[in-house]
């Protein structure tokens, strides 16, 4: 992390840290130079042992496997791995394979995959031959785009298709596992997306009504020539697309052509944007992007095939071609896409490309409920393993896209789980089955809601096609359609999207208005900071300027938002410090000049507060309505107190291990100290951020236990007055991480109707925001939202904030704090921009 | 920490130089880390050498996380390997897997030495926590995820070192 990140991180002495500071021993520009260049020859030195090594070992590995397969007469890659084990690439060296699904589904004709002793990788893919510019690839990223060479034999019908299909799914491989003598890749969502066989051991039979309608609507007279690197590039412009893949409405939506300049655009012209951050599309010739484009958008670098079209195609195509240089800005609204040019004018317009996917034009309910037809007669693959392990999203209702994000999940251990406002799930893959939560939503989200009960009731089977997920009524009509997470757009809240022709920047079109959300602006100088509440229109309301505040990388220490909202307690200049909101005042409600204070908590008709004695921690409780300060408890490390002044809980940390204590506070007599055994937490190791229930009676807190000698982390709530506790869910834990103890920060809302925890470390399946609601526990997976590396291995390090309402959920997360906005009424998750600083709250002004 | 660096670190993989961009971000600050043990310079710098030599060796090792922490992390451990190897550096780490033997060794430095001056006052562990924050310009977050504790924790710890330090500061000619 860079300084910048840092500057406000500083403890209330900054001149002893500067003081020390200056003790450091800072290199000389000479000194670096040697060190860098030492390291390269050290490292250059090292390589031909290296080199020599892995020769070795790949001759060595050659002769063993020759042994083996002699041996025995077992496939190849029996020998590579353990199941389930992520492997180095290079270990696929010397195997052979042929495709057995893609997205799910069967491709119906030969397509292969080879690794050659001597590096790289080539293939066949239905229609063109690949090969791997790549000879000493060390990841997947050889499988990307631009390290591939196609041949470009322009095919029809489901050859396109499938080669279409092939290389975008192998472009977007993250990772790839060898199990049950099948070589299974999956995309960075842990999607399996390409499964490969034994060669020799499939049998294909082409599909007899494949239309292409995943990513290109093919019209007879244009059929999708693939794109190559190789082929041209449209002279770079200065123009730019502004943070348009960063939106989740443009994950993944397919649009089609409606108005070019204003007119029809007479003939089918396609735009795609896909999850990878590329965006492709079909006119006569296909076209895309050769990287992906996270932060902009540059149309004008777009590849196009390049067969020759024939009269008004042509025109048509070079004036979308030209136009499509031109754009500078876009705008989403009333589900439409519009692109604008630099002068603001719309050139172009698209609408959702719904009406391709509609049942007259494509499915076939051919394969359903029927046995996997490429299958070997040992395999045991039924339609319901395809679904197994997949995550879905609703793009069509009964033919017209849903108004609110509806999900679907397939567990690996069968049956299914999803959410619209409610949460529903089977054991059994029975969408009639489904059970629901109850509880109440808007009255339009209700309204779709009902709906999608309704129709997902009447559901008989579903079929897996062209990377969509079907679902049939009892008279094989489509009522259900979903995609890939992130494909379409529900229904952002208009304000989001301003009328204005100007220019539309994700900062805008992600903006919305959050009343009472309580922002701190860092100062210039360490410990500074303004403080601001939102108001309903959006814009900030200066509260205060605040000094000396205990001020981390990102986070000021201990903003407390009493219960009303109308006061915030914080620690500053070694003192605790209370803020009337409306009144914009502040003044020290703590008077101990000698020690410091710190991680005040509103409690009873006062606060608690650390206070960092000689002898250590005391926890006090200060009145505020007079009388004097009581000291609760000392050598306390931190506390959480429960909001109906009852109970608290106490952490020690002493001989490297942390103490739990729970205690219950009785105003009459002395504090009371429960036993956590009767709760069944006698294996409690360590308990992190344990927070309270509106009325105080449920705490939860994340916690690691010690089970049969392995540490095993959990979401608990305790129930005091039942004093039991019980496991809201299991997450992954690793030694030597102590997440989820930093990052969960489980919370209950203000109705206490659900509860709310965020996980983003360990492994990507616990990765999200995590809600329970009446008793059932749901994943809203937020990889999407990340690029690479940004959001799903990095830190989450926030509180989940809730509106005092219960109708937002605000949490800062990923490497550059990133704000993620749920709207909890359909549990809509997106990025929230427009506001510099950082959540500390919510207040009533 | 941005996926730049993350980016970094697979260029790196195909090409060492790739790592420059990186390198002139953190050598200077693992190079403070180091000279805070180290009473020799030409020893700092064979050391921070050994430290990025073994980050490029480990490339295909980085398994997500701040790069920042898994590059102190090496450094770390680099550092108890030069220890075990001439028995006068220190390190301070809780993870079993670290030589218990390696100690902050404020004998093996000339104890007057400005480098120690405040932390010679400090127990190893409090001296590496300060280490990491003061020469390694690390947040309380990094510094929580190279030393398991919590973000929290880390705070706490750093608060009363710095109280600490003011009472020595206060109470001696520190």
């Amino acid at each position: 992390m860079n300084n910048n990140h840092r500057e406000n991180e500083f403890f209330e002495d900054a001149e002893l840290v500067r003081a020390v500071a200056s003790t450091r021993q800072k290199p000389s520009r000479e000194s670096l130079d040697r060190i860098w260049k030492k390291t390269l020859a050290q490292t250059d030195q090292k390589r031909p042992t290296r080199y020599y090594l892995t020769a070795l070992a790949a001759v060595l590995a050659l002769v063993l496997w020759g042994a083996v397969v002699a041996a025995y007469q077992q496939p190849v890659n029996s020998l590579l791995t353990q199941p389930s084990s992520t492997l180095a690439i290079q270990q696929l060296r010397g195997t052979s394979w042929e495709l057995a699904l893609l997205n799910g589904t069967p491709p119906g004709r030969p397509i292969t995959l080879d690794f050659p002793l001597e590096g790289g990788f080539k293939g066949y893919a239905a229609c063109n031959s690949y090969t791997s510019t790549a000879l000493s690839s060390l990841s997947f990223e050889i499988f990307k785009f631009a390290h591939t060479s196609w041949t470009l034999v322009g095919c029809l019908g489901d050859r396109a298709q499938l080669d279409i299909l092939y290389r975008q799914a192998l472009s977007e491989i993250a990772e790839y596992e060898i199990k049950d003598n099948q070589l299974i890749m999956r995309d960075t969502t842990g999607m399996e997306r390409l499964v490969f066989r034994q060669p020799g051991t499939l049998t294909h039979i082409p599909p007899t009504n494949l239309t292409p309608e995943f990513l290109f609507s093919v019209t007879d007279n244009s059929v999708p020539m693939l794109m190559s690197p190789t082929l041209s590039i449209s002279e770079l412009t200065a123009e730019v697309f502004p943070l348009a893949t960063q939106n989740i409405i443009m994950r993944s939506s397919i649009w089609k052509l409606v108005s070019m300049d204003g007119s029809p655009p007479g003939m089918e012209i396609t735009l795609s944007f896909s999850m990878d951050g590329n965006f492709t599309g079909t006119a006569c010739n296909a076209y895309g992007s050769l990287e992906p484009m996270w932060e902009k958008i540059y149309f004008s670098r777009a590849a196009w095939t390049q067969m020759e079209c024939s009269g008004r195609e042509g025109e048509i195509e070079a004036a979308y071609r030209q136009i499509l240089n031109e754009i500078a800005s876009y705008e989403i609204r009333d589900r439409r896409l519009i692109l604008r040019d630099a002068t603001g004018a719309e050139r172009l317009i698209f609408e959702v490309a719904s009406s391709s996917l509609t049942p007259t034009v494509t499915f076939t309910p051919t394969k359903t409920h029927t046995p996997n037809p490429t299958a070997t007669a040992s395999s045991t693959y039924t339609p319901e393993d395809w679904l197994r392990g997949t995550a879905w999203e609703l793009i069509l209702l009964d033919d017209a896209a849903p108004e609110m994000m509806i999900r679907i999940d397939f567990p690996p251990g069968g049956g299914f789980v999803g959410q619209a406002c409610n949460f529903y799930s089977s054991s059994e893959l029975d969408f009639s089955q489904a059970i629901w939560t109850t509880r109440s939503c808007s009255p339009q989200v209700d309204q779709v809601e009902e709906r999608y009960r309704e129709t997902l009731s009447e559901i008989v089977r579903h079929e897996l096609r062209g990377g969509l997920l079907i679902l049939y009524d009892i008279n094989d009509v489509q009522r259900l359609v979903y995609g890939q997470p992130g494909t379409i757009n529900h229904a952002i809240p208009t304000a989001s999207v301003p009328d204005s022709p100007t220019a539309v920047s994700t900062i805008e079109a992600s903006y919305i208005p959050l009343p009472g959300l309580l922002i701190r602006q860092p100062g210039e100088f360490p410990g500074v900071a303004n403080l601001y509440a939102m108001k309903e229109d959006g814009e900030l309301q200066h509260l205060t300027f605040v000094d000396g505040l205990i001020a981390f990388a990102y986070k000021a220490a201990g903003f407390e938002v009493s219960p009303d909202g109308r006061y915030v307690l914080y620690p500053a200049d070694e003192e605790i410090w209370m803020l009337d909101v409306e009144k914009q005042t502040t003044m020290p409600v703590t008077d101990t000049p000698a020690v410091g204070d710190d991680f005040p908590e509103w409690w009873r008709d006062g606060f608690l507060h650390l206070v960092y004695e000689e002898s250590g921690p005391v926890l006090i409780f200060n009145p505020l309505q007079g009388g004097e300060p009581l000291i609760i408890a000392s050598g306390v490390d931190s506390y959480s107190a429960s909001p109906d002044g009852i109970a608290y809980t106490i952490h020690r940390y002493e001989d490297e291990k942390w103490q739990v204590e729970l205690w219950l506070y009785q105003p009459d007599s002395d504090p009371r100290q429960l036993d956590l055994a009767t709760y069944g937490l006698e294996n409690l190791q360590r308990i992190g951020d344990l927070s309270w229930s509106p009325d105080g009676e449920l705490g939860i807190a994340s916690v690691i236990e010690n089970l049969n000698g392995e540490p095993e982390a959990a979401i608990i709530v305790l129930d005091i007055d039942a004093a039991t506790a019980r496991i809201v869910k299991r997450l992954s834990y690793r030694e030597g991480n102590h997440a989820p103890l930093a990052h969960s920060a489980p919370r209950f809302d203000p109705q206490n109707e659900w509860l709310v925890f965020y996980y983003t470390y360990g492994e990507a399946e616990d990765n999200g925001v995590w809600v329970e609601l009446d008793g059932m526990v749901a994943r809203f997976n937020t990889n999407h939202l990340w690029q690479e590396g940004q959001g799903l291995w990095t830190w989450g390090y926030t509180e989940p904030y809730i509106s005092s309402d219960g109708e937002w959920i605000i949490l800062e997360t990923g490497v550059n704090y990133d704000k993620l906005l749920v709207r909890t009424d359909d549990w809509y998750i997106s990025k929230w921009n427009g506001v510099e600083g950082f959540v500390e709250g919510w207040v009533n002004p | 920490m941005s996926d730049d660096e993350v980016n970094m670190l697979k260029m790196a993989q195909k090409s060492p130089k790739a790592l420059e961009p990186l390198y002139i971000r953190y050598a200077p600050r693992i190079y403070a880390y180091c000279a805070r043990r180290l009473p020799d310079s030409q020893e700092v710098e064979d050391v921070c050498s050994q430290i990025f030599v073994r980050v490029l060796k480990s490339l295909n090792t980085y398994r997500g996380g701040l790069v920042s922490a898994w590059l102190f992390k090496i450094a770390q451990r680099t550092l108890v390997d030069h220890y075990r190897q001439h028995q006068k550096v220190v390190s301070i780490q809780e993870n079993d897997h670290v030589d218990e033997r390696a100690q902050w060794s404020f004998d093996a430095i000339d104890a007057d030495s400005e480098r120690l001056r405040f932390f010679q006052h400090l127990t190893p562990k409090q001296a590496e926590l300060l280490s990491l924050y003061i020469d390694g310009e690390l947040t309380s977050v990094e510094i929580a995820e190279i030393t398991g504790k919590s973000s929290g924790a880390v705070r706490v710890e750093l608060h009363r070192i710095f109280k600490h330090l003011r009472q020595q500061l206060q109470e001696t000619s520190l």
